[in-house]
């Protein structure tokens, strides 16, 4: 059961009528039935893997309460032996907590993936290993709850979050429906409270969830899903294609997934509202930004900060806090901290996509990028003082943020290749004499219209860009008819284009 | 390392931020201007400032008390650093005497 699909439009009507009007005036009795409504979602999907769901909760649950019954101890504060037992205990319990949930996630996504590299290391020496028969089925929204368990324990362990008292509020915590699949990767901290508080049902705010999940729908139905067929086809014959056609076919690739993706967050925030919660922005509008790291605090930001907060501080912390020299490898010590923790992060960032080499470089590709970036600041300071240019020139801001979506799209090309051979024959075909002829290809007619609708879709991301959504405050102030009948367009377009239903494909991350 | 005053500190990270942070050499900040809050320093680049300032001033901010409040200003920073600073009585008395 997908978002956009009939048995999904089922569904949700009946979840908000039991929701709001059945159970509403029982906190614990709407929050049980919001958790047996996410099982069932979730079950219906594939049930094998509910069970895992519930263990990897109840785990997490013990964990922290765990954690939490070991108080922590100020830094310099004299301790008696029971205290210091249990500073040590609430680390260790952290320590285990953490491991069991890496290994979880390891063995399900990424089993196949190092026996496979394996046999293959083996082989250069000249032995052939039988390859591995046993092979895992990725349970779908691993990544994610994963993600989100492990902010539940690390937090408690920080101090930020007390352990949840209630095993009920947990399971909800990690199996709420509009994000188990894939996200947005919400903090325990922002999503608990809310689940531990009534909910007051406002016609604005299902009004405004109803607009946001209206939003991605467009996006999903008709981007996406209609350019998921032309995207295939130039990644599978791209031999076949002249360089020029393939540029466009990266174009349309990079619209795909931001499509996608950005549909489904939209559509799973603007359920949240419409049950009542609050659910963390996942873009915001990143093909806008100017440069590389603008892009990357405006893309899939619930990820970004979460590998921010709990692996690239820490990691930097220790780097730092274990360096006592003014230079490491002749670089400045605060720059090598910045090299080393980015580089790192981002390629566990790009693996995180999924168990595959290609996700790796595309990973540490953006990695790269960043570094580069951080490094030019000086530089670039020092020309423009020099030359008397002025930062916020308009020219130069656009042709800037041209340069990123391209060198950000280059970069897609790892991300949506199959393997490395496949991404540099993407690009050895793309890159060669025919990149300056005209754009030919089957289905020229759908194509032209499929690009019309995608810069009709930019035109309205532009005019909504200073909101958390386009259609966020878009006609607020216009005639109720004319409001109206927009939306009404919205929906008959959905329903003109939207039939390829094509599955979101941060899913099988 | 000679003892630095409080104010020498703050020139010192001020100096940093506006040579690493600042998008242009003509911005101006103040040594209370938000920093990571107002989204001047993201906290990526807030860690490399962590490891400037421990290796600056030879000072060890303990796990957990690098935050992004701390961070916020140069006036917090450098409060941070003075509450971590070795001998830290002894050595402002002598500069202050």
């Amino acid at each position: 059961m997908i978002f956009a699909s009939i048995e999904f439009g089922l569904y949700i009507i009946i979840v908000f009528i039991i929701y709001w009007f059945i159970v509403r005036r029982n906190l614990t009795l709407q929050n049980a039935f919001l958790l047996t409504a996410g099982y069932v979602f979730y079950a219906w999907w594939d049930w094998r893997f509910l069970f895992l769901l519930i263990g990897v909760s109840t785990f997490n649950y013990l964990i922290g309460r765990g954690i939490d019954n070991n108080p922590a101890v100020e830094e310099g504060e004299s301790i008696d032996a029971k205290a210091a037992r249990q500073a040590r205990n609430r680390k260790l319990l952290l320590v285990f907590g953490v491991i069991v949930n890496v290994l979880i996630l390891g063995v399900f996504k990424y089993f196949n993936f190092f026996i496979d590299s394996f046999i293959q290391m083996v082989a250069v020496t000249g032995y052939d290993l039988p390859r591995s028969t046993t092979r895992f089925v990725l349970p779908v929204g691993i990544s994610f709850y994963t993600f989100l368990s492990l902010s539940y324990i690390i937090d408690i362990y920080r101090d930020t979050i007390k352990a949840e008292k209630s095993l009920m509020n947990v399971l909800l915590t990690l199996s709420f429906f509009p994000i188990i699949f894939a996200g947005p990767i919400q903090r325990p901290s922002t999503l608990l409270p809310q689940i531990k508080t009534a909910r007051v049902f406002t016609y604005d705010k299902a009004a405004d969830g109803l607009r946001q999940f209206l939003w991605g729908a467009f996006a999903k139905l008709v981007l996406a899903d209609q350019l998921a067929p032309f995207v295939a086809d130039f990644f599978s014959n791209e031999t076949y294609y002249s360089g020029s056609t393939l540029a466009l076919g990266l174009v349309f690739f990079g619209i795909q997934l931001y499509a996608d993706f950005s549909g489904y967050s939209n559509m799973a925030i603007g359920i949240g509202s419409i049950l009542g919660f609050k659910l963390m922005q996942n873009f915001n509008y990143p093909y806008f930004g100017r440069d590389i790291t603008d892009y990357w605090k405006r893309w899939h930001i619930s990820l970004t900060s979460w590998f921010r907060d709990y692996f690239f501080m820490p990691l930097s912390f220790t780097i730092s806090y274990n360096t006592n020299r003014k230079k490491v490898l002749l670089i400045r010590t605060d720059l090598f901290v910045f090299i080393v923790a980015s580089l790192i992060t981002w390629m566990l960032t790009g693996l995180w996509h999924g168990a595959n080499y290609t996700f790796m470089y595309w990973g540490l590709i953006n990695g790269v990028l960043l570094v580069v970036y951080y490094l030019q600041r000086k530089p670039r300071k020092e020309l423009f003082r020099k030359y008397g240019i002025n930062n916020n020139n308009t020219a130069l801001v656009i042709f800037e943020r041209f340069f990123n979506l391209g060198v950000i799209l280059l970069g897609l090309v790892f991300f949506r290749a199959d393997n490395m051979s496949h991404a540099l024959s993407f690009f050895s075909e793309m890159f060669d004499a025919s990149l300056f002829t005209i754009p030919q290809f089957i289905g020229m007619k759908r194509a032209m219209l499929t690009t019309l609708l995608c810069i009709i879709f930019f035109i309205i991301e532009w005019k909504g860009r200073a909101n958390l959504y386009p259609l966020e405050k878009m006609g607020l102030k216009w005639e109720k008819p004319v409001r109206y009948a927009f939306y009404y367009l919205v929906i008959l377009v959905i329903f003109m284009f939207g039939g390829a239903h094509q599955q979101f494909i941060y899913f099988q991350f | 390392m000679e003892t630095m005053t409080t104010m020498q500190r703050k020139e010192c990270v001020m100096d940093y931020v506006m040579k690493e942070f600042l998008e242009m050499y003509d911005d101006k900040i103040e040594y209370a201007t938000p920093l990571v809050s107002s989204g001047l320093i993201d906290s990526f680049s807030m860690m490399s400032m962590l490891a400037y300032i421990q290796n600056t001033f030879e000072v060890k901010i303990p796990p957990g008390k690098a935050t992004p409040e701390a961070f916020d200003s140069i006036d917090s920073i450098v409060a941070l650093v003075e509450k971590y600073l070795p001998e830290k009585v002894g050595s402002e008395q002598k500069v202050m005497a």
